[in-house]
C-alpha cells in the first residue's frame, strides 16, 4: 500500500526572530494611519501564502522535484477508471490523477468525495515549503515557568499556551505540524492532561491507565513527594522502533517533548536499520556501536542501526521497567506485504516480552485498524488494548499522497493506538 | 521592564492574530455564557435596588395633626410675610 520507504524531513535553517520584523521599520503613510485607525488589515505581502499563489501544476511547477515527482506518478500509478497509464492532471488539485479528460469526468467517487481537494492541499503545502518564504514559526519556544500551564487539547491550544509562532495560516500549520507530531504525539499520551480519557468517554481503557498512570509516577515526581524514594535514579527511556523519518529530526524539536516534563530526563532510542541518515554520505548508514548525541543535560537521542529483536536478545536494554520504558512505534506496516513479517515475529514477541505500553500510530484509519487486527490475530491472547484506535489530535496537519496511487491521501501519525504484553496479578482470585 | 508583547497580538493594530482566534475557540459559548450570567446578575441588582429606592414618597403615611380656619390663616399671613422680607 503505501510506500514505507524513508520520508525526507524537510531542514530549514532557524533564522532570528527580528529577521522578520519587517512591519516596525516602514515609514507609515497617511494611509496606513486611518487603515490602523479604523482596524483594518494590512495590506498582504506577496510573500504570505495564500491558496492562489501556491497553487500550479506539478507537471508546470517551478520546482524541478515536484516536476519529477509527477513523472515519478505517471510510471508508478495506474488510472483508477480505465487501469491505464496516468496522462491527465486534474485541473483542480494540480496532481496528474487519470488517464484522459474522459476519465477524470467519469470518476464519479473522485468527484463525489471531493477528494481533489484535499490534493489540491497537497499540491499548494509542497509548493509552500519550496517557496522560498521566511519561516519564523521555526523559530521554537524554550522552556517557560512552572506557574504557565501547556494545555493538550488541540494543536492551537498547545502552540498557543507554549508561545510558539502566531501561525495563521494553514501553511505555516502544516509545515510544522509534520515536524512537532512526533514529539508532541509522545507528550501527549504521557502528559498529565492529556486530550485522551478513560473509557467509555475517551479511548483509554483501563488497563491502558494503568501503564499510563505507572508512567506519570516516573514523569511527574514532585507530585509524589512522600514516595520519592522509590523513582530510580535513571532516565526515562522512549523507544522509538523502525525510525525514519523521525530519527533525522535535529534535537531542538524533541526538546520540546522535555519541556512538557521539566521534572524528567529522557533518553530517546532510535532502532531499526534506517535510524541513522548520514548527512554528507546521504544515505543510511549501519553502526557498529550506537552513536549518542547529547541535546544537553536533560536529554539523549541514541541511534542503534540494529533491529529490536537483536538488541532485546542480547539484553542491551535489560531490564524494563513498565513505570520508565515505553515504546512508540510510528506507521510501522504490521499488516504491510512487504514489512509485516519482519515486525510480527521475534520483534512483536521482544516487544510483549516487555510489559512496556506500546503505541502506535498509522496513515488513516483503516492502516491502523488493519495493523491492530493482524496484531490481535496473531497474539490477541497475550496482549491488553491500551488504547482503540482513535483520531491522533496532535497528528501532522499537512496532506500527502502516495505516488503509487495519488488518489490515496494520507497524513503522518493521523490514527493512534496503544497496547502490551499482558500481566499477570501475583495473586489469583 | 515592560511586559513581554504577546506574540499572538498584530504588532501594528492590537487585534488577536487568527491563531489566537483559533484557540481561543473552544472558550467561546462558555465566555459568551458567563458573560451574559454575570452581566444579567448585575444589571438586575442595579435595577432592583432602582425600584426599591426610588419610589415616590408624598409621606402620605405621617398622620398631620388638624388644624383651624383661624390658625391657618394665620400662617399664611406669616408665610407671605416672611416671603416679602427675602426679596
Amino acid at each position: 500500500m503505501f510506500l514505507r520507504t524513508s520520508v525526507p524531513v524537510y531542514r530549514t535553517t532557524l533564522l532570528p526572530r527580528n529577521a522578520f520584523n519587517v512591519a516596525g521599520n516602514q515609514t507609515r503613510h497617511l494611509m496606513g494611519f486611518v487603515r490602523n485607525a479604523l482596524g483594518l488589515d494590512p495590506p498582504t505581502s506577496p510573500d504570505d501564502p495564500t491558496p492562489e499563489n501556491r497553487f500550479h501544476p506539478w507537471d508546470q511547477s517551478p520546482s524541478p522535484d515536484l516536476r519529477e515527482r509527477a513523472a515519478r506518478i505517471r510510471t508508478l500509478a495506474r488510472c483508477p477508471v480505465t487501469g491505464k497509464e496516468i496522462n491527465y492532471t486534474c485541473p483542480i488539485s494540480g496532481i496528474p490523477t487519470h488517464h484522459s479528460r474522459e476519465a477524470w469526468e467519469q470518476d464519479k467517487e473522485y468527484h463525489a468525495s471531493k477528494r481533489y481537494e484535499l490534493l489540491k492541499k497537497v499540491n499548494i503545502y509542497e509548493h509552500d515549503l519550496r517557496s522560498g518564504r521566511p519561516f519564523p514559526e521555526f523559530d521554537f519556544p524554550r522552556d517557560q515557568g512552572q506557574d504557565r500551564m501547556v494545555n493538550m487539547t488541540n494543536w492551537d491550544l498547545f502552540l498557543y499556551t507554549r508561545a510558539f509562532y502566531s501561525m495563521d495560516t494553514e501553511f505555516q500549520m502544516a509545515a510544522v505540524t509534520k515536524m512537532l507530531s512526533y514529539p508532541i504525539t509522545i507528550g501527549s499520551v504521557l502528559h498529565q492532561f492529556s486530550p485522551y480519557s478513560l473509557q467509555p468517554k475517551g479511548p483509554i481503557s483501563l488497563e491502558g491507565l494503568k501503564s499510563l498512570a505507572a508512567l506519570r509516577y516516573t514523569l511527574y515526581p514532585m507530585q509524589n513527594r512522600l514516595v520519592i524514594s522509590t523513582t530510580k535514579a535513571r532516565p526515562m527511556r522512549i523507544f522509538i522502533l523502525g525510525a525514519r523519518a523521525e530519527s533525522q529530526l535535529p534535537g531542538h524539536v524533541w526538546k520540546q517533548l522535555q519541556y512538557l516534563f521539566p521534572e524528567q530526563t529522557f533518553e530517546i532510542h532510535f532502532i531499526g536499520p534506517e535510524s541513522y541518515y548520514d548527512k554528507d554520505k546521504k544515505k543510511y548508514i549501519q553502526l557498529t556501536t550506537p552513536i549518542t548525541e547529547s541535546v544537553d543535560e536533560t536529554l539523549k537521542l541514541i541511534y542503534h542501526t540494529e533491529y529490536f529483536h537483536k538488541l532485546h536478545e542480547a539484553q542491551d536494554f535489560f531490564p524494563y521497567d513498565p513505570y520508565m520504558d515505553v515504546f512508540f512505534i510510528f506507521h510501522p506496516g504490521f499488516a504491510s506485504a512487504e514489512i509485516g513479517e519482519h515486525w510480527m515475529k521475534d520483534t512483536m514477541k521482544g516487544l510483549l516480552d516487555t510489559k512496556c505500553a506500546i503505541f502506535t500510530t498509522g496513515f488513516t484509519k483503516n492502516d491502523l485498524l488493519e495493523d491492530i487486527a493482524v496484531v490481535q490475530d496473531k497474539y490477541g491472547k497475550e496482549l491488553d488494548i491500551l488504547m482503540k484506535p482513535t483520531k491522533n489530535v496532535f497528528g501532522s496537519t499537512k496532506w500527502e499522497l502516495n505516488d503509487m496511487n495519488p488518489q490515496e491521501v494520507y497524513q503522518f501519525n493521523m490514527y493512534i493506538a496503544g497496547f502490551r504484553g499482558k500481566r499477570y496479578p501475583t495473586i489469583k482470585r | 521592564m515592560p511586559l513581554e508583547r504577546s506574540p499572538y497580538q498584530d504588532p501594528r493594530t492590537w487585534k488577536m492574530t487568527p491563531a489566537m482566534i483559533r484557540a481561543r475557540k473552544p472558550f467561546f459559548k462558555g465566555n459568551m455564557i458567563g458573560l451574559a450570567a454575570f452581566t444579567g446578575l448585575s444589571v438586575g441588582i442595579y435595577f432592583y435596588t432602582y425600584s426599591f429606592l426610588h419610589k415616590d414618597n408624598d409621606f402620605s403615611d405621617v398622620p398631620i395633626p388638624p388644624v383651624s380656619e383661624e390658625e391657618l390663616a394665620q400662617l399664611r399671613k406669616e408665610f407671605e410675610q416672611e416671603r416679602q422680607n427675602r426679596q
